[in-house]
């Protein structure tokens, strides 16, 4: 593993038994992240974003989930020891949690405890991993709120979740995700539910603060006007496997796989007014994650679908571009089988 | 006196929720304004777009202007009638004309109904008042011409809705709102809680049924990109109020409310290049609540160019060129 | 679909057992029964349960055959309570759409009466209902119907106010739907699967109040059967006839178990169907 490499994700397979079947709801998914990169996980719903990120920090429930394979690797210091996430025993993984690796949900309002006040859920962290005491944990907690913008910090840190609003919720739970500085945050769609200029505000601030501390950053979301202002590079999800991976430029200005193009051709633009355009749009629906053939997962609904995309899965290729690039896609496979 | 060239004209629209105090003895303790003034018109055959963020009041007006929501003050005139002042019998006849898309494809559909029967229920509602010439047999042809026509083959018929996919139950819904034949849709965020692949899929059935059926359309939506994409004409709204109206290409080229200037900003271009170039105006502070009183423009308090007259008193919308309208002392306020 | 759950869950089919068990014995009663049940059989008074002369479940002090008597009672009992019930649902439910729906005065009109009906302890009310209207046995239909209403107002009321907002009701007044048409086409629908839970466990509890009110007198009168008058008359001689008043008693307790089981299932069933959305 290179040393500017922080994490990577080898063919992980998360499985959810569900009473009509098993669900491969990630199947293969393999990936690195670089440190202070900002990866981005674009997908729709039922692609395995979501439970991708989970897997990584172990908090897939189980039952009825269970994560069935793969590695995931973290090294925490450039050309120090590096660790298997999955393998690793339970205690060690919760020290990492909100130490090294912070997760920010999409729902700030179920994430909060509502009967704790601000100013201790910040200060947990602190306390857990830096063994601050309470009176120096509430000192750093009213900092970062003051960090983050929430005016009149030191009033406000004696509050509970529901007197603040969404955005200032999410606020809170990015600083809570920040306080211990970690070595990389993972954020799972942490703006979909807020309002646009609210989530302007709060892409701002987690630019800002993964910049000043290095933060390597994986942001999941289906919006790819997100992932064209937040990422450098990007991984493409399609029923629990990733099919394009690229820097975001290569991405979205010469898109390899069907899919992708498909995705940046049938969103409507602020930008472009085109009265009497048709949007493209992709046809049919996403395929349900039980019983799965060995096939492309997209040949249904692919444009350019060939008779070997229905009969085996692609392998994964290595393409030229501006930076490392792969897809899975038979039109660009090199050796077919 | 209305406008020729108008199906449908709100003036002066007021939507206020009064807040109860008190458990023993309720007493009004101030309004939730979720509407204050709105103002705009839809010609014949365009579609208006309503945009704003939560709190911004898009969605109450499109219930007020639908008659599903009882309006505190103002008129909504349709093909100049006012519709407040019919009397519940005539209103429910005038329904036919105008008709809605719900944003909620899971909860906008009753469970207990078959796909054909809830496509079919306008016309047999109306069909029973006397207000529509048809059989039973009549209704079945139409509704399955219909259902075919959105997408939804006849095989599909006896379903519940629980066995299709939202954006099929969207499908069903858009085709029980034309069901009667209506003028006008009024569709609130028909698009909102749908997948990416899939938005585009029922906004060009949007598009097509406009064009085949002559529809006008009052689009409410959040989604800048998908207003901009479908709509002629955008008013955007802020805490009850229009702030600003103009056509599509004008507002996207030529933004003028420092509101509308920080929405078109802070909306996100799947387009690396563009994002890393742009300088967003970034505001300060929250979306406010429309419970709280205001006096003066509602923005100011997170206006980049708020001045001192801001605060004492409340613009209007004023026209400042070719169907573009503005409602800030920046502009077109002598 | 749904007789396929029906099938995989025990409790609802073990209550559906139980009922189905009574309803058969009572379909059997109304054609055939062991012995007359107000026939007094001189020679044989309070003779225990023997195989020998027939009375298998013995006699009581005036000679009469207990099994016989166990089974005419079912069907009085059967019967007064499904009457009693559908008297208090239909009435209660009307009452509970309508206060759901318009809210307002109609709505804290209604309520208070279900209210002032619901302060009364359920047997107290239907005593009191009884000394009004006489001790006529379809009477008691009536008080226990009464004791009723209440609970369905509440439970059809409260079902009413979760859906009143939903966006398919808000498409049906879109499409020119009188309030009325809304809260019988959309809104009944919706709400009959807490209506369906409550009807069988009323049923149980109508089984109790009909035997209770038969106990103290008030319901169905000697020599006529039912097991709350069958209790009452055995409770003197119970001490050396325990037969006269145990068979009776094992009676009630299995229907109310039959019918509660029965009603639990359903719950299960039903609620977790609905919420199964793609």
């Amino acid at each position: 593993m290179s040393d500017d490499i922080i994490l990577e994700v080898q063919g992980l397979k998360t499985e959810f038994r569900a009473e009509y079947g098993l669900v491969k709801a990630v199947d293969g998914v393999s990936f690195e992240l670089r440190r202070g990169e900002t990866l981005g996980v674009v997908g729709e719903s039922g692609s395995g974003k979501s439970v991708t990120n989970l897997s990584i920090l172990r908090l897939v429930p189980s039952p009825p989930g269970r994560t069935a394979g793969g590695k995931v690797l973290f090294r925490a210091v450039a050309g120090g020891p590096e660790i298997d996430l999955l393998e690793a025993p339970e205690e060690e993984v919760r020290v990492l949690r909100g130490k090294s690796i912070s997760m920010i949900f999409q729902d700030p309002l179920t994430s909060l405890n509502p009967v704790l006040r601000v100013s201790l859920q910040i200060g947990e962290a602190l306390q857990l991993h830096h063994g601050l005491s309470r009176r120096e944990a509430r000192a750093k907690a009213v900092e970062m709120l003051r960090l983050i913008g929430i005016p009149d910090p030191e009033r406000r840190a004696d509050e509970y979740p529901h007197q603040f609003s969404g955005g200032m919720r999410q606020r809170v739970m990015i600083a809570m995700a920040l306080s211990c500085s970690p070595d990389i945050l993972i954020a799972d769609e942490p703006t979909t539910a807020l309002d646009v200029t609210i989530q302007a505000q709060i892409l701002e601030l987690i630019k800002s603060l993964a910049a000043r501390d290095r933060t390597a950053v994986i942001m999941v979301t289906h919006d790819l006007g997100v992932v064209a202002g937040m990422c450098e590079s990007v991984c493409v999800m399609y029923a629990g496997r990733i099919v394009e991976k690229a820097l975001v430029d290569d991405l979205f200005y010469d898109p390899k796989h069907p899919y992708t193009r498909g995705l940046l051709d049938s969103i409507p633009r602020a930008d472009r007014t085109g009265k009497d355009e048709r949007l493209y749009s992709i046809p049919g629906s996403p395929p349900s994650l039980v019983g799965m053939p060995d096939a492309c997962p997209f040949h249904p609904r692919c444009p350019r679908a060939m008779d070997i995309c229905r009969k085996a899965y692609p392998p994964e290729t290595r393409l030229e571009g501006l930076g490392p690039r792969t897809v899975s896609c038979w039109l660009h496979a090199k050796e077919r089988a | 006196m209305s406008d020729e060239g108008n199906l449908l004209e709100v003036r002066g629209l007021k939507v206020h929720f009064p807040i109860h105090k008190g458990v023993l003895v309720r007493r009004r303790a101030g309004f939730v304004r979720a509407v204050d003034g709105v103002d705009f018109s839809v010609r014949k055959g365009e579609a208006l777009g309503l945009v704003g963020e939560s709190g911004c009041g898009k969605s109450t007006t499109a219930m007020a202007v639908a008659q599903l929501q009882a309006a505190t003050a103002g008129q909504v005139l349709f093909e100049g009638r006012d519709l407040g002042s019919l009397p519940p019998r005539e209103l429910r006849r005038a329904r036919r004309d105008f008709q809605l898309v719900f944003q909620d494809p899971y909860s906008s559909l009753d469970p207990r109904m078959r796909a054909f029967d809830i496509v079919a229920e306008p016309l047999r509602i109306f069909a029973r008042l006397g207000a529509v010439e048809a059989d039973e047999a009549e209704i079945e042809r139409r509704t399955l011409s219909l259902m075919e026509r959105c997408g939804l083959s006849a095989g599909f018929a006896k379903r519940y809705p629980h066995e299709f996919s939202g954006g099929q139950r969207q499908r069903i819904g858009i085709a029980r709102a034309l069901s009667l034949g209506p003028k006008l849709i009024i569709a609130d965020e028909p698009v909102s809680a749908l997948d990416v692949s899939i938005q585009s899929q029922i906004l060009n059935l949007l598009k097509d049924l406009q064009k085949d059926f002559g529809l006008t359309f009052l689009f409410i939506a959040h989604d800048l990109a998908v207003i901009e994409y479908f709509c002629d004409r955008i008013a955007v709204m802020y805490l009850g109020r229009v702030v600003e109206t103009a056509s599509a290409e004008e507002l996207n080229a030529k933004p003028l409310h420092p509101y509308t200037k920080a929405l078109l900003s802070a909306v996100p271009l799947p387009d690396p290049r563009k994002e890393r170039s742009r300088r967003r105006v970034i505001l300060s502070g929250d979306v406010p609540s429309p419970s709280v009183e205001r006096k003066g423009c509602p923005f100011r308090e997170r206006c980049p160019e708020a001045m001192e007259r801001c605060a004492r008193e409340a613009p209007s919308l004023k026209s400042v060129g070719e169907g573009h309208e503005v409602s800030c002392f920046l502009f077109g306020e002598a | 679909m749904e007789t396929r759950a029906l099938r995989k869950n025990s409790i609802a089919l073990t209550g559906l057992a139980i009922v189905g068990f009574y309803v058969a014995a009572i379909l059997l009663s109304l054609v055939w029964l062991p012995f007359d049940p107000v026939a007094m059989d001189t020679e044989h008074l309070l003779e225990g349960p023997s195989l020998a002369t027939g009375h298998l479940f013995g006699t009581d002090e005036f000679g009469r055959d207990i099994l016989s008597r166990i089974m005419k009672g079912a069907s009085v009992s059967l019967v007064i309570s499904i009457c009693a019930t559908a008297l208090g649902a239909v009435v209660g439910v009307l009452m509970g759409i309508w206060a759901g729906y318009l809210g307002g005065r109609w709505d804290q009109f209604l309520m208070r009466i279900a209210d002032i009906l619901f302060s009364f302890p359920s047997l107290l009310l239907a005593i009191f209902v009884m000394a009004i209207l006489g001790e006529k046995t379809y009477n008691v239909v009536f008080a226990i119907g009464i004791v009723y209403i209440p609970q369905f107002a509440r439970v059809s009321r409260g079902a009413i106010l979760t859906i009143k907002s939903s966006e398919f009701v808000r498409a049906a007044r879109s499409n020119g739907a009188s309030p009325r048409f809304i809260l019988f086409r959309h809104l009944l629908p919706n709400i009959l699967v807490p209506l369906i839970v409550q009807v069988s466990l009323s049923l149980s509890v109508a089984i109790l109040l009909e035997s209770s009110l038969s106990f103290l007198g008030l319901g169905v009168q000697p020599p006529y059967p039912s097991w709350g008058n069958m209790l009452s008359a055995g409770r003197k001689v119970m001490v050396i006839a325990p037969w006269t008043a145990v068979y009776p008693g094992l009676a009630i307790v299995f229907l109310v178990l039959g019918f509660n089981l029965l009603g639990d299932g359903l719950r299960d069933i039903l609620d977790p169907r609905l919420k199964n959305a793609r």
